[in-house]
């Protein structure tokens, strides 16, 4: 009699080790799904004022980039030249790259397709090949290429964070893409390197210097692409 | 039973009652918040200091006027003096029709024969303006030293006071008395 109880104690035993070394082991994979698992984006949302009419986040701009940074399912697009061609110290402005947020990555607005609304002051920006041009509102690629490389540079199912000077050209850079078909509800605008104070800002200039060797720059080569002739 | 019935009664008149005082309480709520948000706001008005009217309308560059690292204590005396004045500072970078605004700027002063200091955001940073005034183009009032109103380039309500020289011209004339 008492050996059967023994048995069903040590049985009961048994089971409640199991049922423990169970609930641990669901915790565990609990916590460590968790631990891999990226945080959801707030859904893109214009800013207000003026601000908003560039196309500037409200929820993922200046103030709040480094939340989002160094997301493995993100690209970061930097869309200033690294020397401007438009003369911006005409307006008290500098034409070269000074900084950028780290994680960032150069690829110039004035490759894709010339910028629009600058100020007289500034003259011309940049004038030479461009993958795209404007006509009526709608973008025409100028080279059979133009796609392809748009697709390279901000892959579609990446989510795209953009980012310029004070958001002008990150602005225009999300019409282009939403225009050609990317999803609008992927990309944000984060807005403008003069306004960010958060803790990644690179410094470029040092002196009269600029460190341009520290930055990622994704150049376009036009002399390799095959033009796409248009009557 | 009469008692029992005049119980009743009685409550449901308090129930009428207490119901009754919190519908008008949320009325008379209701009615305060629509006439508060209908009433234009009333902007304190400065005079312009003698010295920036029937000028010849040109803006006075501060960092034209001192050497480059003087800029921002140049300013700030300025601020110190209690002068009532207007301040416009710019963002030469690449935010679109932050350009047109500027020919606005300029416009005003050349019709009004009035001038206005003017900053580049290079050296925004480093002033006290920056304590209040976050995101620019803007063109600030000052009033004793103080800053009593400014534009604000995130706000919808301001959007129209950027985008055309009437929509400019209308704000600067409810602030400042020519």
């Amino acid at each position: 009699m008492e050996k059967q109880k023994r048995r069903e104690r040590r049985n009961y035993i048994k089971i409640c080790i199991a049922f423990f070394c169970v609930a641990i082991v669901v915790a565990l994979a609990i916590f460590f799904c968790n631990i891999n698992k990226i945080p959801e984006l707030p859904a893109p949302e214009l800013s207000e004022g003026m601000r908003g009419e560039l196309g500037i986040d409200k929820n993922i701009n200046e103030s709040t980039i480094d939340k989002y940074l160094n997301r493995s399912d993100s690209v970061y697009r930097d869309m200033r030249m690294l020397i401007d061609d438009a003369n911006y110290e005409a307006i008290g402005g500098d034409r070269y790259l000074s900084g950028y947020v780290k994680g960032f990555e150069v690829v110039p607005l004035p490759y894709l397709v010339a910028p629009e609304g600058l100020p007289e002051a500034v003259g011309k920006s940049y004038t030479g090949e461009t993958l795209f041009k404007k006509v009526n509102g709608k973008y025409i690629p100028n080279y059979k290429e133009s796609v392809k490389i748009l697709e390279d540079l901000f892959p579609k199912d990446k989510n795209i964070f953009l980012m310029c000077g004070g958001g002008g050209y990150a602005g225009m850079t999300k019409n282009l893409l939403v225009s050609l078909g990317w999803d609008e509800n992927k990309i944000w605008n984060v807005g403008g390197f003069w306004y960010y104070e958060g803790e990644n800002k690179v410094d470029l200039k040092k002196g009269k210097t600029y460190a341009f060797w520290n930055v990622i720059y994704h150049p376009i080569n036009f002399d390799t692409l095959t033009r796409k002739i248009t009557w | 039973m009469v008692r029992k019935d005049n119980r009743e009664t009685n409550g449901r008149l308090i129930l009428i009652s207490v119901l009754t005082l919190i519908a008008l309480s949320i009325f008379g709520l209701v009615f305060y918040k629509v006439l508060e948000g209908g009433q234009i706001k009333v902007e304190e008005k400065i005079v312009l200091s003698a010295e920036y009217k029937n000028t010849d309308g040109a803006q006075i560059e501060i960092a034209k006027q001192t050497s480059e690292e003087n800029v921002v204590n140049f300013f700030e005396n300025i601020v110190k003096e209690k002068k009532d004045f207007v301040l416009y500072v710019s963002l030469p970078i690449c935010n679109g029709d932050a350009a047109k605004f500027k020919e606005f700027v300029l416009d005003f002063q050349h019709k009004n024969k009035v001038s206005f200091y003017y900053l580049t955001s290079d050296y925004i940073k480093d002033t006290s303006v920056y304590e209040t005034v976050k995101y620019f183009p803007s063109v600030i009032i000052y009033k004793d030293g103080k800053i009593i109103n400014y534009l604000r380039y995130d706000s919808d309500e301001d959007k129209e006071y950027y985008k055309s020289y009437d929509g400019f011209s209308k704000w600067l004339r409810a602030n400042v008395e020519l």
